[in-house]
């Protein structure tokens, strides 16, 4: 692993900082959620008793007394709502029953048959046909599976006026005939007010539709009181009214009649009936007649509530009053915080999301109305004040609830919500200072200590690529090596490779200069040997002796020559003029001298070049010198009668000569050393010493032309190919 | 006349040794193993033939100061160099200087010998100028055994013993190949190739001095050299 990844892995751990950062923002995101839920436990506690006073201080603000949805009115003849859940009519009494009898049926009953009135954003139009105002309001929906008979009720409130819409779904519309006079004859429905009044209205034409009070004799007196529309629809029939708060009088009821076949009027009373009243039904003329009793009460949505509560509402706060039936009686306030969004740049948003947030990405634009069942019904059970958080669609909401004892609303629930918005802006800011912060300062460190770490591994490499540019591939140190000046280690650590390579340099000297030294110096007592030698005056006996020691002695004079050679072939550079030379010439002509000397192996040259004479700037003496040296070479390495090749090579500017010979091979990694001087590998024996001073010749010659010189074994590996290579 | 010779060397037994060899041959010798002892030597009457080493003791170059002083006193006394120093730049200051022959500490005393025989004969033919009974002709070129002496084209050229003997062993067979071995012998000398090879570049500075045409010494590559036949 080099430094420089090393370094890269270093830095990394730098990241771990950050990391920390975004823990302990984790961390505090959650405390910081606590405290959100603990504060706004406290807020609703003073929203609460503010409330509470503002209504206890002045009661009769308020002029309507409304009973709790769910207790039985005490009015007479009141049945208690029973069977929840089941909308199946059991028939106790028969339709055969006596006329005045007034048997008791259980009446269809809902889960809960006391309406609530939403807030209407508009007033819908009574006519019949739906309108849009009534697609934010919940329906509740109603049957009468037996009978295959269905509705579906909305209930909404505007300003004083109370409407209803009722959807319903009848695959058998009977109209009633007008001409007759009884109810019985068609489809209807009732409305039950406060005033203990039931209205009837008969589907005749379409659109508006009168209501018609039943009188003692059981006929039918048109009323103006209330107004109702219907029109028919694709799977039934819709049915519009409206009444003024003022008339309901607190309490609503109504029901709907499945109507019987025009010919067979004498219906059983208990069929395809949907109520939300307790009803009594008897007979008249063979008509069936159903009669409610007191209208539940119902409850609404409080405008006025709403208006005194939004005075408490914060940015990102929303207050509910809910009732027990989970009825939400007022609202105000959003969850959204305006611009919130625009505050946070998507990067950090982004970021935020997935660095810190450990749940869902909160959204911004929340609109959904307060889910009071899931949120609050199980809550109510106990009636202190509470706090909770929970995930809410997808962001995580503070809520808090206290009971109220605020005059009409003692008993219901005033209940906070808080957005996170406010914290998530706040953490969100937070960790973008925080984040700009810690990168700026992660990049200035991983830059500073990169740029530090890099350059001390620039140097490091310099050093090692000049310290192997001092050294060429034959081990020679060259002068020029710059040591750095620098004080610290590397600069120390360039100093003494400086210095070693000096030595090695200085080594390297001596040895060259080694075999010259020794040359001269003993060139003295060998003098002084051979002219003793030489003025011996021997007998005959003797002659034998001294014709050895001279013999010795020549042999010696010769190395000591031999040894100062490489030093005289510097020196003959210096008087060797370059000259233009016919090399293919040259080479032709010592082939020939070559062939007379060397009789024993044919030694041919081949030009491989497309020309007859290529001019080369050398001296000839040398080349030729040279090429003495490699050819002695490979005619001494060479099988007996497999000869040598001499081959002309020209690649663009530059010209190969090969000597190529069959016999042994070079030993892999030996061949650099070849070409210094006192290396030779050559088996001991021969007749005369080998100093291993023939290939180091060629290798200056070569040199001093700017060529160079290499050995190889042949790809056949039959033999050995020494190439030089000379510039043009 | 019995001949005087001076050897100058500071290697005692190198010097006797010499002066033994030259005694046994008749000649009368003095030593000197110093640049001031030689000097004072030298004051007088000069020698018939001066050995001189190059360095002497401390001193470098006392050989070739020594040379110098000789050379103004004569134009014709032959002076030897007899050195352990081999170098060209060492060889050619010595020529530069005046020196009839270079000679390597290693050559045979015989050969040494042979030379000093062949430089006191010159100066013997010097005195018979109009002797002319030695010279071979060569087409441009004439030689004169007895003075050392090589013409070409009617012009002296001052060539050293060495040089002389081996222009002599090219010359005197035209268009015959003689090989470096074959020169040494000729020259009387024992060197390497690089030695022959360079004795040759000077012979042939020394005649393109005089005449830039001449190319009469051909090198055969590895075989050696040969006289071109004109």
């Amino acid at each position: 692993m080099s430094i420089k990844v090393r370094v890269v892995l270093f830095l990394a751990l730098l990241m771990l900082y950050p990391w920390s950062g975004v823990q302990y923002l984790r961390q505090s995101e959650k405390n910081i959620r606590a405290l959100e839920t603990d504060y706004l436990k406290d807020r609703i506690i003073d929203i609460g008793r503010l409330i509470n006073f503002s209504f206890n201080s002045s009661p009769k603000r308020f002029s309507y007394t409304q009973d709790d949805g769910s207790s039985p009115t005490s009015a007479e003849g009141s049945l208690s709502v029973g069977a929840e859940g089941s909308l199946s009519m059991r028939a106790e009494g028969s339709s055969s029953q006596a006329e005045g009898s007034s048997p008791t049926i259980t009446a269809p009953t809902l889960k809960n048959n006391a309406l609530f009135f939403y807030p209407l954003a508009r007033p819908p139009q009574v006519d019949g046909y739906s309108d849009e105002e009534w697609n934010d309001i919940p329906a509740k929906v109603m049957a009468d599976q037996a009978n295959n008979f269905s509705l579906s009720l909305q209930s909404g409130t505007y300003a004083d006026q109370l409407f209803v819409r009722l959807a319903v779904t009848d695959g058998t519309l009977q109209r009633q005939n007008f001409q007759r006079s009884l109810l019985a004859n068609g489809d209807y429905f009732a409305v039950r007010l406060g005033n203990n009044k039931t209205y009837y209205f008969r589907l005749l034409f379409e659109g508006r539709v009168n209501a018609y009070t039943l009188g003692r004799g059981d006929e039918l007196f048109l009323t103006s009181d209330i107004s109702a529309a219907w029109s028919r629809s694709s799977t039934g029939y819709e049915v519009e009214f409206s009444v003024s708060e003022e008339s309901a009088a607190g309490r609503l009821g109504f029901l709907v009649v499945n109507g019987a076949d025009t010919h067979n009027v004498n219906l059983e009373p208990h069929q395809g009936v949907i109520a939300n009243l307790t009803l009594r039904y008897r007979q008249k003329d063979f008509h069936s007649i159903i009669e409610a009793n007191n209208a539940p009460a119902y409850q609404f949505y409080r405008h006025d509530l709403a208006k005194i509560i939004d005075g408490f509402a914060t940015p990102g706060m929303r207050l509910h009053v809910v009732d027990r039936q989970c009825n939400v009686l007022a609202s105000a306030g959003q969850l959204a915080i305006a611009n919130g969004e625009q505050s946070v740049s998507w990067v950090m948003k982004a970021l935020y999301q997935r660095v810190l947030a450990d749940q869902e990405a909160p959204t911004y634009a929340r609109n959904e109305a307060f889910d009071c069942q899931t949120q609050w019904s199980e809550r109510q059970s106990n009636s202190g004040v509470q706090a909770w958080s929970t995930a809410y669609t997808n962001d995580l909401v503070s809520y808090a609830a206290m009971p109220l004892s605020a005059g009409p609303y003692t008993g219901n629930f005033l209940i906070a919500e808080q957005s996170r918005d406010r914290y998530v802006m706040f953490t969100n800011k937070t960790f973008a200072s925080y984040f700009y912060y810690t990168l700026g300062i992660s990049l200035c460190i991983v830059l500073a200590l990169s740029s530090y770490l890099f350059f001390w591994s620039w140097r490091l490499n310099r050093l090692n690529r000049q310290a192997q540019q001092q050294v060429d591939d034959l081990g020679d140190v060259s002068l020029g090596f710059k040591a750095s000046k620098s004080a610290d280690e590397i600069g120390q650590l360039s100093r003494n490779v400086g210095s070693l390579l000096e030595q090695i340099r200085g080594h390297n000297d001596y040895l060259k200069t080694l075999a010259q030294k020794l040359s001269h110096e003993m060139k003295t007592p060998l003098a002084i040997v051979s002219t003793s030698l030489d003025n011996i005056d021997a007998d005959t006996a003797n002659q034998v002796y001294l014709k050895r020691a001279q013999e010795g002695v020549h042999r010696l004079s010769y190395i000591m020559s031999s040894m100062g050679q490489a030093k005289k072939l510097e020196q003959a550079f210096a008087y060797a003029e370059f000259e233009a030379v016919d090399i293919v010439e040259l080479l032709t002509k010592a082939c020939e001298a070559y062939q007379h000397v060397y009789t024993h192996s044919a030694i041919v040259f081949a030009n491989k070049t497309p020309q007859h004479g290529i001019q080369l700037q050398a001296a000839s003496e040398l080349l030729v010198q040279m090429l003495d040296k490699l050819v002695d070479n490979a005619v001494d390495f060479s099988e007996a009668k497999t000869g040598i090749h001499i081959e002309l090579l020209q690649s663009g500017r530059r010209l190969t000569i090969n000597v190529i010979n069959r016999g042994p091979l070079l030993a892999e990694g030996h061949t650099d050393q070849l070409f210094q001087q006192l290396v030779s590998y050559r088996e001991q024996g021969s007749d005369k010493p080998h100093l291993g001073l023939g290939l180091f010749i060629a290798r200056l010659i070569a040199e001093h032309h700017n060529g160079s010189i290499s050995a190889s074994n042949l790809p056949d590996k039959t033999g050995v190919c020494f190439s030089v290579t000379l510039p043009l | 006349m019995e001949q005087k010779i001076a050897i100058i060397e500071d290697e005692p037994h190198i010097a006797q040794n010499y002066r033994d060899a030259c005694t046994k041959r008749g000649f009368k010798v003095a030593l000197y193993n110093n640049k001031s002892s030689a000097l004072a030597g030298l004051v007088g009457e000069l020698p018939d033939l001066v050995i001189i080493d190059i360095g002497l003791g401390d001193e470098y170059d006392a050989g070739f100061e020594i040379c110098t002083y000789l050379r103004a006193r004569s134009k014709t006394l032959p002076i030897v160099f007899l050195t352990a120093r081999d170098s060209d730049a060492d060889e050619l200051s010595g020529f530069r200087l005046g020196a009839d022959d270079y000679l390597s500490k290693d050559i045979p005393i015989e050969n040494v010998m042979t030379r000093v025989s062949a430089l006191l004969r010159r100066v013997e033919a010097y005195r018979e100028l109009d002797n002319n009974q030695y010279e071979i002709v060569q087409g441009d070129m004439s030689l004169n055994e007895e003075c050392l002496r090589v013409k070409w084209k009617n012009q002296v050229v001052d060539l050293s013993v060495t040089e002389f003997w081996i222009v002599k062993a090219l010359a005197v067979r035209p268009g015959h190949v003689k090989s470096k071995e074959a020169l040494m012998d000729a020259a009387k000398t024992v060197c390497q190739d690089n030695t022959i090879a360079s004795h040759i570049r000077r012979i042939r500075k020394k005649f393109t001095g005089l005449d830039a045409q001449f190319n009469q010494i051909e090198t055969m590559h590895l075989a050696g050299y040969r006289w071109r036949a004109s």
